[in-house]
């Protein structure tokens, strides 16, 4: 078992090594940075020189846009990031890890309280409609489903805010804490059920997106599993409808279903950019957004990376997660 | 395309509007097959019948199990009555696709619902505590008291039977716990263990913590068979048992069916494609052809004297010596078995026999009573065409004589009254 | 057309007679079976291709997501062709359609004598835009002064055409490398999937962000060209699905006898992949790209909607819905539905059509499917 871990992620860091130079050309290639950015008004007004500006990105390793020049930055910039370091964000004005730890644990919370709604609401239904193949519910529940996962994000935002927040007046329309309120720092009561009140919508807007493709997903394999001859076996047996479904068919449901969902876990941190951005809550997508658009090149660099390497973690996870789930599979490599 | 060619289409294919309209159609009888089936709490009356013969486990009378597919009614099973007499074992036997399986589903009320449903005739069976059931009327929940306890079936494929994610004697103790409630968890064990030193598995307490996959298939045709009589069932249906395994473990198998149904006093429905294991095996043939039975009675009479062109065929198409010997080719029936969704109106098989005649394309046969006791369904023997010159069916010589050998086996004692199931009107 | 004669006179029959009769038998016999074979065994003998589109059109959800994508390509295709033909105009055409406004806020405050005072103030002014569905502008117009309606048909246009070629530069790549790397095996296969590997693991919309925003900014590429650059980023992250599904098909074909049989018979590599594992994958591939046109769309109306997708001022689905963004400011967002909502639900609409349709395909395909 420890040989087989330590042999994919030895793969993973071979394909991590992979991405992050893919992710570096690609992020090189931008003509604009950060420096750029910052620096155009004081050159035009003559602060500063092309010079100056160009010995600043020396500074950085951003001057040098020659493929052997992008080659040595980005094997400088592999040595630090191995050492932990992934440089110094532009716009933020801190160590990029620093501000990946300060923004992902909004986003981490607010994409696991989803999830965990998600599975709580879509297991069951898709279940449900499984058992019931072809009935009123299992009709109802798949276009439901498939309505909620051709929704854009934005758009399903939209839709929510004109409804909650302007027609309605529930919820708030953006941000994570009320800007006319002023709390005493003591009321870590009424600060938090001002934060929970401003999450409110986020979360809803995220579970909605995700819902469907869960629900489809169980359904599915719930509706393969019915079908199998074990099934009709353990009705031979005996047992009764509810332990037939509950027990054997759910068992092996859960098969699929939790190598999916534990591969799933490492992206709760990721960040949820899009939902993030329309709210204008500050979690590590939003901040990734600003981040990318106005080319702050170490940060970009450095989530990307991030995201890359959550992904891996999410495969080696589920891959991890089978052999634990499903007795047939056994460690062969 | 010519005019009268885009006739021919439409009386072919089915259009979507009609397919439609089939698929409403379908959908309206099955929900109401499906709620008879989910009543609760329905009078004990409403299922409770009289065997016809008290020496029957069980007697299937003018069963019809049909599918309502897209294309059509497929009508699998279609009009079958036989009995299994107590302590013995009836072979059916038929090419695949004739119904067999689905008629042994039907006694266990297994079949695949909503689209396949029970429409017609009964399943009398009588429990052990004495209550005589109609379990074609019987609604689910009470079904389920049956399963296991008084009939319990073994299935076709080990490899997929048996749950992956469960060991072995989860599995056993499960078919168990449900009959007996008062035993403790121990005893189950004890008794699983039991079980599965009795279907012959060498190391039964390893086994019983193993997983399905971890065993081989004829193992776990063993362990399924321990399932199967765990709960002591006083019927056991065998959907071929043997059929996804290989012919040395065959044998053994089958034998362990045997042994075994000594051991609990149970009787065998044995379902096989396999005339050789019918031979070896059963008391009784029932020869089901498109959801009809075509001939039926004793081992020894069907074997000897078949009547029907097709056990015939049947008989024929069985690999012998005398074959190679006289350097024949193997004889195999022409044709395939009819779709079961448009059967003509007459007899199914005369379109494969070689000794149809016009009345074969007339009406389909009734049952005729031979003198030996059983039954064929076929024009060739009925008495308004008794003096015709037909050509009757004969096995060649060689497969008779050769039968004799292969097939030798003790005739059973004292004849049970087995056509007494037969449907009333047609006894000559 | 014998039956008579054995009802009614079977006993008067000679032997003789007796054999005419069933040797006539016999060849009617062989007439019905002739009819017979060929309506029985044709009963279901239809097509392989007509039986997949009568499987299709059985369903009723496929039927109702062809209608909508037929929509949405006629609405976006001929909508443009038509209002241009009859009212001579595009989606850069500016209405000044004035309007009065009345802008209306009240205050209270209490003054410095201790009253109320209840602050009130009217202003009117005219504006020219964002004029309210009329029965020349049945939308209305946005912030700009262009027609809603037109916009919404534009930017159908340049989605569906994003989309159907990203998805058919990902079923060149995707096919491509998936093949040679399903048939080759070995080293190739290892160098291809590893390939796959990274380009898989990348994360998606913040990479196509940064190519976006690269793009974007580059200002001697002309902003006609930017959605094909687009397009080209679009299929760099997603042709991966593509090969590992033709790798995946191949792998599993090749297990197979008739591929053996092909062995046998000598046929050439090259050929074997085109004339036999090719043809097989592709009902997969139909299905696979017709999922992933919905995906393309989502994806072009995200980068759209922040701005670094189809450039302004060409009309895209995304943009309009951006300028309900909050952020901005709530008017559009509170008072002006007509602004963003119709793109949306465009939107939603194209990605459920394809969503079933490609569904529907997928069950058509499907041989076993029971049912």
């Amino acid at each position: 078992m420890v040989k087989y871990i330590l042999k994919r992620l030895g793969l993973a860091l071979i394909i991590l090594i992979g991405v992050s130079a893919l992710i570096y050309l690609l992020v090189m290639l931008m003509p604009t940075d950060y420096i750029d950015n910052q620096t155009a008004a004081a050159v035009q007004s003559g602060q500063m020189t092309y010079e100056d500006v160009q010995r600043l990105k020396e500074l950085y390793g951003l001057a040098d846009k020659s493929f052997t020049g992008i080659v040595k930055s980005y094997y400088s910039w592999l040595t630090s990031a191995i050492q932990g370091d992934l440089g110094f964000s532009f716009l933020y004005g801190r160590p990029v890890t620093q501000v990946i730890n300060d923004y992902v644990w909004i986003s981490f919370l607010i994409s696991l309280i989803a999830y965990v709604i998600e599975i709580i609401i879509a297991i069951p239904m898709g279940i449900k409609a499984a058992v019931n193949q072809y009935s009123g519910y299992d009709y109802t529940v798949s276009v439901f489903a498939m309505m909620a996962t051709a929704l854009p994000a934005f758009f399903l935002a939209a839709l929510l805010m004109n409804v909650f927040s302007i027609k309605l007046g529930w919820f708030p329309l953006q941000g994570l804490t009320t800007a006319t309120k002023i709390f005493d720092p003591n009321d870590w009561w009424g600060i938090f059920l001002d934060k929970a009140w401003h999450l409110v919508l986020p979360i809803v807007t995220l579970t909605l997106l995700n819902i469907g493709g869960l629900m489809r997903y169980t359904r599915t394999n719930m509706l393969e599993v019915m079908n199998s001859d074990y099934i009709r076996t353990a009705r031979a047996k005996g047992l009764s409808e509810k332990t037939v479904v509950n027990k054997h068919a759910f068992r092996n449901t859960l098969i699929p279903l939790v190598t999916t969902l534990s591969g799933m876990l490492p992206g709760l941190f990721s960040g949820a950019m899009i939902t993030e951005t329309v709210f204008s809550l500050p979690g590590i997508g939003y901040m990734a957004l600003r981040a990318t658009l106005q080319g702050d090149i170490p940060f970009v660099m450095g989530y990307n990376l991030f995201l890359s390497a959550l992904t891996i973690i999410g495969y080696i996870i589920s891959d991890i997660m089978y052999t634990v789930v499903d007795p047939r599979v056994q460690i062969s490599k | 395309m010519s005019n009268k060619e885009n006739n021919r289409d439409n009386t072919q294919y089915l259009t979507i509007k009609e397919e439609k309209a089939i698929a409403r159609e379908n959908k309206k009888i099955m929900t109401q097959f499906e709620r008879e089936k989910n009543r609760k709490n329905v009078d004990e009356s409403e299922y409770t019948t009289q065997m016809r013969n008290p020496s029957n486990v069980i007697e299937f009378d003018n069963l019809h199990t049909y599918f309502y597919t897209d294309v059509g009614v497929n009508k699998a099973v279609n009009g079958v009555s036989f009995v299994v007499p107590e302590g013995k074992i009836v072979g059916i036997v038929g090419e695949s696709g004739c119904g067999k399986s689905v008629t042994s589903l039907s006694a266990m009320q297994l079949v695949q619902g909503p689209v396949g449903q029970i429409v017609d005739g009964s399943i009398r069976y009588t429990t052990s505590e004495g209550k005589c059931y109609d379990i074609a009327k019987m609604p689910r929940d009470e079904m389920r008291r049956i399963r296991g306890k008084e009939i319990s079936m073994i299935f076709q494929e080990p490899m997929t039977s048996l749950n992956p994610v469960f060991k072995i004697g989860e599995q056993l103790d499960e078919a168990l716990e449900i009959y007996n409630e008062n035993l403790s968890a121990s005893e189950i064990k004890a008794r699983s263990i039991e079980m599965l030193e009795l279907v012959g598995i060498a190391d039964p307490e390893n086994i019983y913590s193993n997983y399905p996959h971890e065993l081989s298939g004829g193992m776990r045709q063993r362990v399924m068979i321990a399932m199967a009589l765990i709960c002591e069932p006083r019927l056991i249906i065998a959907d071929e048992p043997t059929t996804a395994l290989d012919v040395t473990i065959q044998a053994q198998i089958l034998d362990l069916l045997l042994e075994v149904k000594d051991s609990i006093k149970g009787s065998i429905m044995l379902i096989t494609h396999d005339l050789g294991v019918i031979a070896n095996m059963a008391d009784y043939v029932v020869v089901m052809y498109a959801g009809k039975i075509v001939e039926a009675g004793e081992i020894n009479d069907i074997f000897k004297n078949p009547k029907h062109p097709y056990t015939v065929g049947l008989m024929r198409s069985l690999p012998s010596l005398s074959n190679i010997e006289n350097q024949e080719k193997l004889f195999s029936i022409p044709g395939q078995v009819p779709n079961a969704v448009n059967l003509p109106d007459y007899c199914y098989f005369c379109n494969r026999c070689d000794y149809s005649f016009d009345a074969c394309y007339e009406s389909y046969p009734e049952d005729i009573l031979f003198e030996d006791g059983h039954r064929a369904a076929c024009f060739l023997y009925a008495d308004r065409f008794k003096d015709l010159d037909l050509n009757r069916p004969q096995l060649p010589k060689n497969i008779a004589s050769s039968s004799d050998d292969q097939f030798a086996r003790k005739i059973p004692q004292g004849r049970v009254d087995f056509e007494s199931i037969n449907n009333p009107k047609e006894k000559l | 057309m014998n039956n008579q004669l054995y009802k009614n006179e079977k006993h008067n029959l000679s032997a003789e007679k007796n054999t005419k009769k069933i040797e006539q038998g016999r060849l009617a016999k062989k007439e019905r079976e002739a009819v017979n074979s060929s309506e029985s065994d044709n009963f279901k003998a239809l097509s392989p291709t007509r039986m997949v589109a009568k499987r299709f059109f059985r369903s009723s959800l496929s039927v109702v997501g062809l209608t909508m994508v037929i929509f949405v390509f006629v609405f976006s295709f001929l909508g443009p062709t038509l209002v241009k033909g009859i009212w001579d105009y595009g989606e850069t055409e500016v209405f000044h359609i004035p309007r009065e406004s009345q802008l209306l806020s009240t205050a209270s405050f209490e003054g410095a004598d201790g009253r109320t005072y209840e602050y009130y103030d009217k202003s009117t002014s005219t504006i020219t835009v964002k004029s309210p569905p009329s029965a020349e502008h049945p939308l209305g117009t946005d912030t700009n002064g262009f027609d809603i309606l037109i916009r919404l048909m534009y930017g159908g246009r340049i989605s569906l055409m994003i989309s159907f070629l990203t998805v058919f530069l990902q079923l060149i790549i995707g096919i491509f490398l998936g093949g040679l790397a399903g048939y080759y095996g070995g080293w190739v296969d290892q160098v291809i999937m590893r390939i796959v590997d990274i380009f898989a693991s990348l994360p998606g919309l913040p990479i196509l962000l940064v190519l976006s925003a690269v793009i974007a900014s580059i200002e001697s590429i002309p902003a006609e060209h930017r959605i094909y650059y687009l397009m080209g980023f679009l299929t760099l992250i997603s042709w991966t699905g593509i090969a590992r599904l033709v790798r995946g098909q191949i792998l599993s074909l090749r297990e197979q006898e008739f591929m053996l049989a092909a062995e046998t018979t000598g046929i050439k590599s090259s050929r074997k992949i085109l004339k036999h594992l090719i043809p097989n994958t592709i009902p997969q591939l139909i299905v696979s790209a017709t999922l992933s046109l919905g995906g393309v769309i989502l994806y072009e109306s995200t980068l759209s909607y922040f701005g670094i997708g189809v450039p302004f001022p060409r009309a895209a689905w995304g943009s309009m819905i951006a300028m309900a963004d909050p952020s901005k400011g709530q008017e559009i967002l509170a008072n002006y539905p007509n602004m963003w909502l119709p793109a949306g639900i465009l939107i939603v609409i194209t990605v459920l059509g394809f969503n079933f349709v490609g569904d529907g395909l997928r069950d058509a395909f499907d041989p076993r499917q029971k049912r």
